[in-house]
């Protein structure tokens, strides 16, 4: 199954060989027009615990999976991999994946878009997948991509000094992470960990906004969506403010 | 019991002479009932037990304004001469004090008991006709709910009515705009009309028919009939105040956040005069009562007001923490919610309100400003209207859209 | 347009004689959460306890001679009705005189009082309970009764919010509820370290997302308000789709636009109010809230019968 042996993330003095892999099954296909790598979920069959790897294939013009590296999925190595993007043609486009458009158009916040504002959106779209434990973004960082989940659970942590860091907020499938790249100056609020193992489309933040500069149409509609998933935000977040749970509560 | 569904008798009236009523009145002691009926006290005309004729607030009437009430001598005799006073009939049917229920520990263990109820028979004389409405009203609430309460349910079977027409109105009365008067029309066992020198009696259930064949009654003249008609006339050229009440239930319910309500609040001082007054309210609260030892506790219901601050207590706060929404409550329940709940109106138009009230404030003025200036007007005209309180002046708040979304920012 | 109200309730108080109470006994006290806890009364007439029957949100007035009544919502099974179990926090003076008094404490009982939720729609439909803090209790009962007939309706799912993971009520028994069919998820305001107080999170309750490592406990699981959990939450038939809702009137109101924004049709959310509750039986007036009697038109209603009235403030 891989030429590659790894750590077992629970216990580092054990190493996964081949056989301790159990497939999943394919999360999603990676469907960047320019890339061909394909993650897939494996699980190592030493632990009691799951642990989420992406198997990276590409697929060569003979279609049979090359293996090219299996690595715990950060966003290093996304980028890592991302940066090196390949060309494919139509026919080399794996037709079970769903499309970068089919995910964004599962997002709930981006439903006002109509289908062909939406597909100017989807070239610069990547789909990713982080395990649990995985840390997106770090508060106080740069961060060049804004996300939304497609599925899993994300924990936005503040630090206050002296304090544990706060859970401020877990974020689902729908919302949206990462504002701040595209509506501000890029630094992140919170940090971002993976609690369940979590899909996004990730859109990249400069191509987003030069898109939207030149084509205010899609600028628009876009910032629209973006200005009402931030106002139901703002609204759970003056919730949480209230402490509704504070006073004796009727029952 | 009175037969609330018969209509009066107007044809074959009766009449007794004056001096013959203290016969009526034996008659009814003589049947075990408690006589109760208007007399002066404490310069006032209220509902007290009687026994003769001369108990009763004879050549006396009542000048009523927004906030004042006052005695005068008449220049006859009358014996029903007035209108209505401080008292209403509420307070023998929905007693101010009752005990409901009592606990009695018994080997570590509590053991609950009805208490015995044991009230005289009531016969009430001199009931007009918005109190008759205002029974009704209460009959309701008591007698026809889920619940029946028993207190209220054994006076009221055990009641004898003998109303009166009224030959006179207050300038507090607008019985005409709710529907309850001034003519008694059902709802009572004997109803008389007071002329100059007796008394035009009408049976309205078998129990007054029953009652009027041992009276010592006559046919009434045509002479007699024209005047006691004439007399009831009167009452309803001399009222004065009006209502409008079209519509009534959605103007109040629809504008909840008019600026009227602030500026009633700055003039109403949540006394509970009104709530005390009024033949219809009927809130109340239950509280415990211990003796000494703890091991004997009686639950006594009382009369509440829906003015007083902890009426709406609930652990943590008080709902209706300012005066104005608390008389927007008293109004909006009195003249809109009741239809829901009980359907009809809660005023029966007696007027006792705007009577005791120490400031004044007329019901029926507050009504006209909401239903005059609406909210929407309010609106348009802002910084011109009239109304000069600040929330018209800032921009009142609305009622609410419904379905609305998430507040705004 | 309301739940079935207590006319048509079996039995109970009499209502010709409504004052009355039941006497009756604490049978045993469970604590649920800091300042919570749960106590099974029993009627101690046993024709009379046999005879109570109870509609899931309906409530009873217990009562503490010498200090007064207080309205508490019945939280058990409908189905077994004795003895009567009611979760109870401690606020005022007849809660507090109980949480001193507690196992074996003699007082009265008088009910059950009120509207209650729709369970007899649901067939067919798929169910939604949003919860807040305490407002749990009440929808126990629903949650038993559905359960208990799990192949009549579709998806059952309830989304509860508290302010704190250790105040999740009733953690011993989501392992239950999940394995019978109703999905969980719970979120909270802030995720302070769990095991802070005395209440430990159980094995069952692993649906409440506890870690559960060494005493250093964690929680993994949501935060943020439970509206979020509602707006994130797969749909296939909002128009099939009942939500009934109780806590906090802040938290219901959100819930019900939420729900309205995911496609629920207004006639098909339920709620559950409170206002100062003194006679129970529509007579003394203090329970009002508009035109409705919380104490015998609600407490739970219908959200497009009260809609004009919640958010006029001070009603």
């Amino acid at each position: 199954m891989t030429k590659h042996d790894l750590d077992c993330p629970e216990n580092a003095d054990r190493r996964i060989g081949p056989g301790l892999l159990e497939s999943c099954g394919p999360r999603t296909g990676h469907i960047n027009a320019n890339t061909v790598f394909q993650p897939e979920v494996l699980r190592c069959l030493n632990c009691a615990s799951r642990h989420t790897f992406f198997r990276f294939q590409k697929l060569s013009s003979e279609k049979t999976p090359e293996v090219v590296r299996i690595a715990e999925m950060t966003v290093t190595a996304s980028e890592a991999i991302l940066s090196r993007p390949a060309k494919v043609t139509d026919d080399q486009h794996t037709t079970e994946a769903p499309t970068a458009f089919e995910l964004l158009r599962t997002i709930r916040l981006l439903d006002e878009l109509p289908n062909r504002l939406l597909a100017k959106l989807a070239p610069m779209a990547s789909v990713e997948c982080a395990a649990a434990k995985v840390v997106l973004f770090k508060e106080g960082a740069l961060c060049d991509r804004v996300f939304f989940v497609i599925d899993g659970i994300v924990a936005l942590d503040m630090y206050v000094p002296q304090r544990d860091p706060t859970r401020i907020l877990t974020v689902g499938g729908g919302e949206l992470l990462a504002w701040s790249a595209v509506l501000s100056d890029q630094r992140m609020t919170a940090t971002a960990t993976v609690l369940d193992d979590a899909r996004f489309i990730a859109l990249a933040a400069q191509p987003l906004r030069q898109l939207c500069d030149a084509d205010h149409e899609i600028g628009f509609a876009f910032m629209r969506c973006m200005a009402s998933a931030l106002s139901r935000r703002l609204l759970a977040t003056r919730l949480q403010l209230l402490d509704l749970f504070a006073e004796p509560q009727p029952i | 019991m009175t037969d609330m569904e018969r209509p009066a008798d107007g044809h074959s009236s009766a009449f007794l002479p004056t001096a013959k009523l203290q016969t009526l009145i034996d008659h009814l002691i003589d049947d075990g009932f408690q006589v109760v009926g208007p007399t002066v006290d404490q310069g006032a005309i209220i509902y007290d037990e009687i026994r003769s004729i001369q108990d009763l607030p004879r050549g006396w009437t009542d000048r009523q304004e927004p906030g004042r009430y006052r005695l005068e001598r008449r220049n006859d005799d009358a014996c029903f001469g007035f209108v209505v006073g401080p008292h209403s009939w509420k307070r023998f049917l929905f007693p101010p004090m009752a005990a409901v229920a009592t606990a009695d520990r018994v080997d570590a263990a509590w053991v609950m008991r009805t208490p015995t109820d044991d009230p005289p028979r009531y016969a009430f004389l001199g009931v007009r006709a918005c109190e008759l409405a205002a029974i009704d009203v209460q009959d309701r609430v008591f007698l026809r709910g889920p619940y029946v309460d028993p207190i209220y349910k054994k006076r009221r079977e055990a009641m004898f009515i003998i109303a009166v027409n009224c030959t006179q109105a207050a300038a507090t009365c607008f019985c005409t705009s709710m529907q309850t008067g001034p003519r008694c029309k059902s709802g009572f066992d004997l109803a008389l009309t007071e002329i100059h020198d007796g008394f035009l009696v009408e049976t309205g259930s078998e129990a007054g028919a029953a009652l009027a064949d041992r009276l010592p009654i006559s046919s009434a003249t045509q002479d007699q009939l024209e005047a006691a008609e004439a007399a009831r006339r009167q009452a309803g050229d001399q009222i004065t105040k009006t209502l409008d009440t079209t519509d009534i239930r959605n103007l109040l319910l629809g504008n909840l956040e008019h600026p009227r309500w602030e500026d009633v609040s700055r003039r109403c001082l949540s006394c509970t005069n009104c709530t005390m007054v009024c033949p219809t309210c009927f809130c109340s609260s239950v509280v415990e009562v211990a003796d000494l030892t703890g091991d004997h506790v009686e639950r006594r219901r009382q009369w509440d007001s829906c003015f007083n601050v902890d009426f709406s207590y609930m652990h943590g706060g008080i709902v209706r923490n300012d005066i104005r929404s608390r008389y927007r409550q008293w109004l909006t329940h009195k003249l809109a919610s009741w239809h829901d709940q009980f359907g009809t109106s809660g005023c029966v138009g007696c007027g006792r309100c705007i009577t005791w009230c120490p400031v004044g404030i007329d019901l029926t003025e507050e009504v006209a400003a909401i239903r005059g200036k609406p909210v929407v007007e309010i609106t348009l005209t802002r910084g011109n209207t009239q109304d000069e309180s600040p929330a018209a002046r800032d921009g009142a708040a609305f009622p609410p859209e419904e379905g609305s979304g998430s507040c705004e920012a | 347009m309301r739940g079935v109200t207590a006319l048509d309730a079996p039995t109970g108080c009499d209502p010709a004689n409504p004052w009355l109470a039941f006497p009756a006994v604490v049978d045993d006290v469970v604590d649920e959460i800091p300042g919570v806890a749960t106590y099974r009364i029993r009627i101690q007439d046993h024709d009379a306890a046999r005879r109570f029957q109870f509609r899931p949100g309906q409530f009873n007035m217990l009562y503490l001679p010498g200090l007064g009544e207080v309205a508490i919502s019945v939280s058990g099974d409908p189905a077994s009705p004795s003895p009567l179990p009611h979760t109870i926090r401690e606020a005022g003076n007849v809660t507090q005189a109980l949480a001193r008094m507690g196992s074996g404490a003699t007082m009265g009982l008088r009910g059950p009082f009120g509207s209650s939720w729709p369970v007899h729609e649901c067939d067919g439909k798929d169910i939604v309970l949003v919860a807040g803090g305490i407002g749990l209790a009440p929808l126990r009962p629903v949650i038993y009764t559905l359960l208990a007939n799990r192949r009549r309706f579709g998806a059952l799912t309830l989304l509860y919010g508290a302010r704190t993971p250790d105040d999740l009520l009733y953690t011993r028994e989501v392992g239950d509820w999940t394995n019978q069919g109703l999905a969980v998820q719970a979120t909270v305001d802030r995720a302070t370290r769990v095991w802070n107080g005395h209440v430990r999170p159980h094995p069952g309750s692993g649906q409440f997302r506890f870690l559960a490592k060494g005493d250093k406990g964690a929680w993994s699981g949501h935060v943020g308000v439970v509206t979020l959990l509602l707006e994130r939450l797969p749909l296939t038939r909002p128009e099939k789709t009942i939500l009934m809702t109780c806590g906090p009137e802040v938290m219901m109101w959100y819930t019900i636009q939420a729900a309205q924004r995911r496609g629920l049709s207004q006639t098909n959310l339920w709620m559950s109010l409170e206002r100062n509750m003194n006679c129970a039986i529509g007579l003394c007036g203090h329970c009002q809230f508009g035109p409705e009697f919380i104490c015998k038109d609600g407490p739970v209603f219908r959200y497009d019968r009260i809609a004009p009235f919640l958010k006029v403030k001070s009603l």
